[in-house]
């Protein structure tokens, strides 16, 4: 009962510590992109966790949402100068479009027929992106206009920190919304369909719109996360937003090695995977490319088989050792 | 309670008018019509694979695609989508219990209610229900994966009682129990049918099924082969020589 109390305030203490870490760092320097890009997959890796944790689809294709929001406020900004927060609105409102079309033949797919629909969707989306070179800029990729007086409504900057501040106002905003889905009544009629689908049914769960509605918001948040990255990265092109390795797979992993369905359980994985990909890709270079790739799948190889409810409650398991306590299957952590 | 006649009695609280359904072209069941008055205890008995479960399912909208008739006080199930017929009135407690394993046995149970929306009166089913089975109460906390077959049968009733219903439907829910569990299992339909719930029972027990209901229909190969008062019918020689063995 007290973990429970205690939770809201280790989250409120982990994001205050969050948002003084640059205080001490070179406000453009190399590790301000690697926080801000682990902050950013949090936020990936929790909205991905409302499919694939709350609702229980596997979803590989979610790269389609995100290059769907990068590229829809990218191209608004260069052909109307919109500012990227109507762009990524607009984005939002083109991802759910694309979520709803897609759940018409996957919404009653389960398991690895949905992870492979979604899979194929998402690598249609980026096929699609490649070879629409009037709309998009093909392979040759696109770049944001830059606008040397920067704003907030620009969303440019002249430097990484408001974007920093702006991907950790994500993240809060983002485990919210996870947290109030989680423990309100969509939370509940989705975890009945993940115990039980036909038991589900029989208690009077609209199965299918709890998953479409689930898929929705994800996809919603999933574009708008594309929209910040495209602010902060500047240029991109159809092989790094719509890539099933670079996002996809990506999100996925991040969300399962910390704990699916757990709210902690994308802050863990992304703090643990996106450091450890940026040091290996630092030391090793070139030479290796395509080793995060090969990493990823023996990482998720490794969770599954030893513990696939992930780090999170690995380190209750660990803790209630210590502690003395039994019971190693307490769902309560969240 | 004799069958009335058609011409005086009120209307039925659940008809089944000429149903059929089919799994990829083969029938599982033809033409198959049954009434059920308020307040019956009514049960289905007959071989595995005669159809009973699949009738249940129809009758519950589980079945997507069916021909014919079912209608329940006025509503046309048929037409109604699966998780609007809980709301009507109508529990379904499925073949092989289905609990929620990781769910708490409280937390199944108010799983239950969910078809009723915010009504107030929940905390009063569950403790009707606490009453209907004392285990539940002492073992609300547990996880209801971690309990016996017998403890997750009651979870999957109290959870079918949880929503008030007019009608409970209950599935097969003496399979795999220990003969003493399934005694105690129908001492507790006959409470839950006493306290006003119709029953509409299937059960490969057939004896222990025309012990329980009122009346019963004897189905055979996706067909009604027989209706009767059930106990005139555990005295029938077909049923004696089909299903009882004597």
């Amino acid at each position: 009962m007290t973990r429970q109390r205690l939770l809201p305030v280790l989250l409120f203490a982990g994001v205050i510590i969050l948002a003084l870490i640059p205080l001490g760092l070179d406000p453009r320097g190399y590790e301000m992109r690697i926080l801000c890009i682990t902050l950013l997959f949090a936020s990936l890796g929790q909205a991905w966790n409302i499919v694939g944790g709350l609702a229980n689809q596997i979803s590989l294709g979610h790269a389609a949402y995100f290059g769907i929001g990068a590229y829809t406020s990218t191209i608004l900004l260069k052909l109307f100068s919109l500012s990227p927060w109507l762009g990524g609105v607009i984005g939002m409102i083109l991802a759910v479009a694309f979520a709803l079309l897609l759940s018409l033949p996957t919404a009653r797919l389960k398991g690895h027929y949905y992870a492979l629909a979604t899979l194929a969707a998402g690598e249609a989306i980026r096929v699609i992106a490649n070879s629409w070179a009037d709309v998009t800029g093909g392979p040759v990729g696109i770049s944001v206009p830059y606008l040397p007086d920067g704003s907030l409504w620009m969303m440019q900057f002249s430097t990484v920190l408001p974007n920093y501040y702006l991907f950790l106002a994500a993240l809060v905003v983002i485990c919210l919304v996870f947290w109030k889905i989680k423990s309100g009544a969509l939370g509940y009629r989705l975890r009945a369909i993940k115990e039980n689908e036909q038991a589900a049914e029989v208690i009077g769960v609209d199965t299918y719109r709890s998953k479409l509605i689930a898929a929705c918001v994800s996809a919603a948040i999933t574009a708008f996360l594309g929209t910040l990255y495209a602010q902060f990265q500047f240029f991109f092109d159809p092989d790094t937003v719509f890539g099933v390795a670079t996002i996809s797979v990506k999100m996925a992993l991040i969300a399962i090695l910390g704990g699916v369905g757990r709210l902690s359980g994308p802050l863990v994985g992304a703090a643990f995977i996106i450091p450890m990909e940026e040091m290996a890709n630092s030391y090793f270079g070139s030479s290796a490319a395509g080793l995060s790739q090969f990493a990823y799948g023996a990482i998720l190889v490794l969770v599954i088989l030893l513990n696939p409810h992930g780090l999170t409650a690995l380190f209750a398991q660990l803790r209630d050792r210590f502690t003395g306590k039994g019971g190693s299957h307490d769902r309560s952590v969240a | 309670m004799m069958t009335p006649d058609p011409q005086t009695a009120p209307a039925p609280l659940l008809a089944v008018e000429g149903l059929s359904a089919s799994y990829g072209g083969a029938w599982v069941l033809r033409d198959v019509s049954l009434v059920m008055q308020e307040g019956e205890f009514l049960s289905v008995i007959g071989a595995n694979t005669a159809g009973k479960s699949t009738l249940l399912k129809a009758i519950s909208g589980l079945m997507p695609k069916v021909e014919g008739r079912i209608t329940f006080r006025g509503t046309d199930l048929t037409a109604t989508p699966s998780h609007r017929i809980p709301s009507l009135g109508i529990a379904h407690v499925p073949e092989g219990r289905h609990v929620f394993p990781d769910m708490t046995v409280e937390e199944n149970l108010i799983a239950g209610a969910f078809a009723r929306g915010t009504d107030a009166a929940i905390g009063d089913t569950l403790a009707h229900v606490f009453d209907l089975f004392p285990r539940l109460k002492e073992r609300r906390r547990q996880l209801a994966g971690t309990l016996s077959g017998g403890e997750q049968q009651m979870v999957a009733v109290g959870r079918g009682m949880m929503l008030d219903p007019k009608l409970l439907i209950l599935d097969e829910p003496s399979l795999g129990l220990a003969p003493m569990v399934v005694e105690e299992m129908h001492d507790r339909f006959h409470e839950i049918h006493e306290s006003g719930v119709s029953v509409l029972l299937v059960e490969q027990n057939v004896s222990l099924a025309l012990e329980s209901a009122e009346r019963a229909y004897v189905m055979s190969s996706g067909e009604i082969e027989f209706e009767g008062v059930a106990k005139d019918l555990a005295n029938d020689d077909r049923i004696r020589k089909a299903y009882l063995g004597i």
